[in-house]
């Protein structure tokens, strides 16, 4: 029973020992060369502009909030969408109007949002 | 494959050979082995003790929140799990709903962390210790 | 699409309580700050679902595909807790520290989402529909607790809330999934009757059983998870604190009393008015224990309390302690005296809370010692909160008295005496503390510095008054809760 289990041992071994090797190997025999431009921040291309580790402003924090609520609510949406070809003629109109209120309940939600001004970026 | 055959191969010091040799050894593996609920269970239990020891160890509140979704992701592991072994959807449509109520409650909390900020400049959570006893 | 349509009908409080929600929230959006408006809006809306609720009794149906169930147990729950919530939202235009907070019209919604959220805990029968409807209340009353941004003890207070709540909630899920991988369903019906075909002598439904309690108990503040509930109450506005110590932990005795007495119970229940417990799945000793911890704890820690919320805090989870005792005894009559016991608690913590709304105004302060000589301040409140006290205590002629009565005589004739000894004798420690309170008020000189008269407007002394009479007047004449919780303690599904 165990021993079905000693290949896989040996796999996961040869896979670390391979791995710490090469990472070690690249090192030993690669040139080393620094300079200054190539320990500087990769920031696509630009010229890095100040430190990475500054506060965000808060505004960012709201998007990220509404974000994460609209997309997600969207999740129930899904099944609706795959399964309404499925529907019998007479039910589709149904199931779209249960659909509809489902949004029109998260359209008032971003009426209240716009309106209580958290999506004005100043 | 055959163990000694694979010892074999090892101790032959070509390292394309042993390669090779591993290469179709592992996707034989990974066809071989079955993987039944049980791996998936075990995955879920794992994860979620990860969770819970991080909620009760962890001293950022952002982190505790953290640990609390991974809590809720082993949930959703096993649901889905047991839902596809017992053949009946019910476990997959509630992880839809643990997963929206776990966005809301992150909102919610990553809220009351904004204000908790404001009001006390700090997020260590043995620091917000004016309500005791 | 029919059978949706069927269960529309009767699903129109909930309905009705949606859309006075949305309606809220627009009407919010338009008319100007301190407006009386939305709160008008929200106690309408209520009232309405309320008469469609009362509409409902007597009906015993499933709707939606076995997801929600209308019956008596579940429309008194529901009228409980509309009349709490029109109560509280009464409290929150009295209160000073809602009107001062930053956005004043907010609560009244959110406290209608929570009605909401607590009608579904009370009406659902599957698991999923109990975890939402959970989290529903959950969310809302994480909001509401940290209502006053600029403090910082309300956000603290918002901030363990939400730590406890996500964690407590997140184990009751993992073990509904593992109890849904042992048999295949949702529905607590099902269970209940797959269950008892293969007995329960499968140790990890202890487990599962004890990982669910983590959720329930969280809500109703039982011992063990009970952790976050003096911080909470002393962080919260006040009338946020009455509601979470009314509405949520009685919505949360809903959905404990209705998982347990359905899903752990043989299908065939009810021989001779008493309930089968399926073989080998004893929760009721562990209920026993949980309810002897959550009495001595409560009541033990509230008599060093100084801060009078803190105290309610307390006390409320003793009460939770004597509320789950009559789940013990798990019979018609237990089940009765529970419903009996959550009248007289709503009616006297919703007292004591609105005479503390009422102190506080005045002395920006909750702590017992700052009410020194409070009855020779305002002697009306103070003897209010009094009443209120006695009630608490469960001194005869009150209401308090009539729910402990009706409790420890379900425990005496199932022949748990030591049980309702054990009842009685934290009663007696409760005592104490009540009465240090009315102490403090009634037998110690004010300060020099602040003696003079306190004076309320007339709604504040009607409103007092009103929460007065139930609290005497049923302590008396008590025949109609008596019959109304008896008519109410059917569950569906079960004989």
């Amino acid at each position: 029973m165990l021993e079905s289990y000693i290949p896989i041992m040996l796999v996961l071994s040869f896979a670390l020992i391979f791995a710490v090797v090469m990472i070690n190997l690249s090192s030993l025999l690669g040139p080393s060369k620094p300079d200054k431009e190539k320990l500087s921040t990769y920031e696509s291309g630009m010229e890095p502009i100040g430190t990475a580790r500054e506060r965000f402003s808060v505004k960012y924090y709201m998007v990220a909030v509404s974000f994460i609520l609209f997309d997600l609510e969207v999740v129930f949406l899904y099944p609706w969408a795959i399964s309404f070809i499925n529907f019998p003629k007479a039910e589709m109109v149904y199931s779209l109007i249960v659909a509809l209120i489902f949004i029109f309940i998260l359209f008032v939600g971003l009426i209240y949002e716009y309106k209580k001004g958290v999506l004005k970026w100043d | 494959m055959n163990l000694w055959l694979f010892i074999l191969m090892l101790s032959s010091c070509d390292i394309r050979f042993i390669l090779l040799v591993l290469f179709l050894n592992l996707s034989l593996l990974l066809i071989n082995i079955m993987i039944d609920i049980n791996f998936y269970l075990i995955l879920s239990a794992i994860l979620f003790a990860i969770g819970v020891i991080g909620v009760l160890v962890r001293r950022n509140a952002i982190i505790i929140f953290m640990c609390i979704e991974l809590m809720l992701n082993a949930v959703n592991i096993s649901l889905v799990s047991f839902s596809s072994f017992l053949g009946n959807s019910s476990g997959q449509i509630f992880v839809f709903f643990v997963m929206t109520v776990a966005a809301a409650e992150a909102a919610i909390g990553l809220a009351i962390v904004i204000s908790l900020f404001r009001n006390k400049e700090t997020l260590n959570i043995d620091e917000i210790n004016i309500l005791k006893w | 699409m029919e059978q949706t349509i069927i269960s529309l009908k009767n699903f129109i409080p909930e309905c009705v309580l949606i859309v006075t929600i949305l309606v809220c929230l627009l009407a919010d959006l338009i008319v100007r700050k301190k407006s009386a408006v939305v709160a008008v809006i929200g106690i309408a809306g209520l009232f309405v679902s309320g008469w469609f609720v009362i509409g409902q009794f007597g009906v015993k149906e499933s709707v939606f595909f076995g997801m929600v169930v209308i019956d008596p147990y579940s429309v008194f729950f529901k009228l409980l807790f509309i009349v709490s919530t029109v109560f509280i939202i009464l409290f929150s235009l009295a209160s000073k520290e809602i009107k001062d907070s930053t956005h004043t019209n907010e609560h009244v919604y959110l406290m209608i989402s929570l009605t909401l959220g607590a009608n579904l805990m009370a009406s659902s029968v599957n698991m999923l529909m109990m975890y939402l409807a959970l989290e529903t209340v959950s969310i809302t009353s994480y909001v509401l607790a940290g209502y006053m941004k600029k403090s910082k003890r309300s956000s603290e207070a918002a901030m363990k809330y939400v730590i406890y709540g996500a964690a407590s909630s997140g184990i009751m899920i993992y073990a509904m999934s593992l109890l849904y991988g042992y048999t295949g369903s949702m529905n607590i019906f099902e269970i209940s009757s797959i269950l008892s075909k293969m007995g329960g002598t499968n140790p990890m439904l202890v487990i599962v059983m004890v990982m669910i309690l983590a959720g329930f108990g969280y809500k109703i503040s039982s011992v063990p998870f009970h952790f976050w509930t003096p911080d909470v109450y002393e962080g919260a506005p006040i009338p946020v604190t009455g509601f979470l110590a009314v509405t949520s932990s009685a919505a949360g005795f809903a959905v404990l009393i209705r998982f347990f007495s359905v899903t752990f119970l043989k299908s065939t229940t009810m021989l001779n008015g008493s309930l089968q417990i399926i073989d080998g799945i004893r929760w009721t000793e562990i209920i026993i224990v949980l309810s002897v911890a959550s009495m001595i704890i409560g009541n033990f820690v509230a008599v060093w309390q100084m801060s009078f919320k803190r105290l309610l805090a307390y006390s409320s989870i003793a009460q939770g302690g004597y509320i789950m005792l009559g789940l013990v005894v798990a019979n018609q009559q237990g089940l009765t005296a529970i419903f009996v016991y959550l009248v007289a608690y709503m009616i006297m913590n919703l007292g004591a809370f609105y005479a503390l709304i009422m102190i506080s105004n005045k002395l920006n302060s909750d702590d017992i010692n700052d009410m020194k000589g409070f009855a020779y301040r305002a002697p009306a409140v103070a003897v209010g909160m009094g009443i209120f006290m006695f009630a608490l205590s469960g001194i005869p002629a009150t209401v308090g008295f009539v729910g402990k009565f009706y409790l420890f005589s379900a425990l005496i004739e199932s022949n748990m005496i030591w049980l309702a000894l054990v009842g009685m004798m934290n009663s007696v420690v409760s005592l104490f503390f009540y009465i240090k309170v009315l102490k403090y008020m009634f037998l110690s000189k004010p300060d020099e510095e602040n003696s003079g008269k306190i004076y309320y407007g007339i709604a504040g002394y009607v409103l007092l008054f009103i929460l007065v009479i139930p609290t005497l007047l049923l302590g008396i004449y008590f025949g109609p809760i008596v019959r109304f919780a008896e008519m109410s303690a059917v569950m569906f599904g079960l004989k």
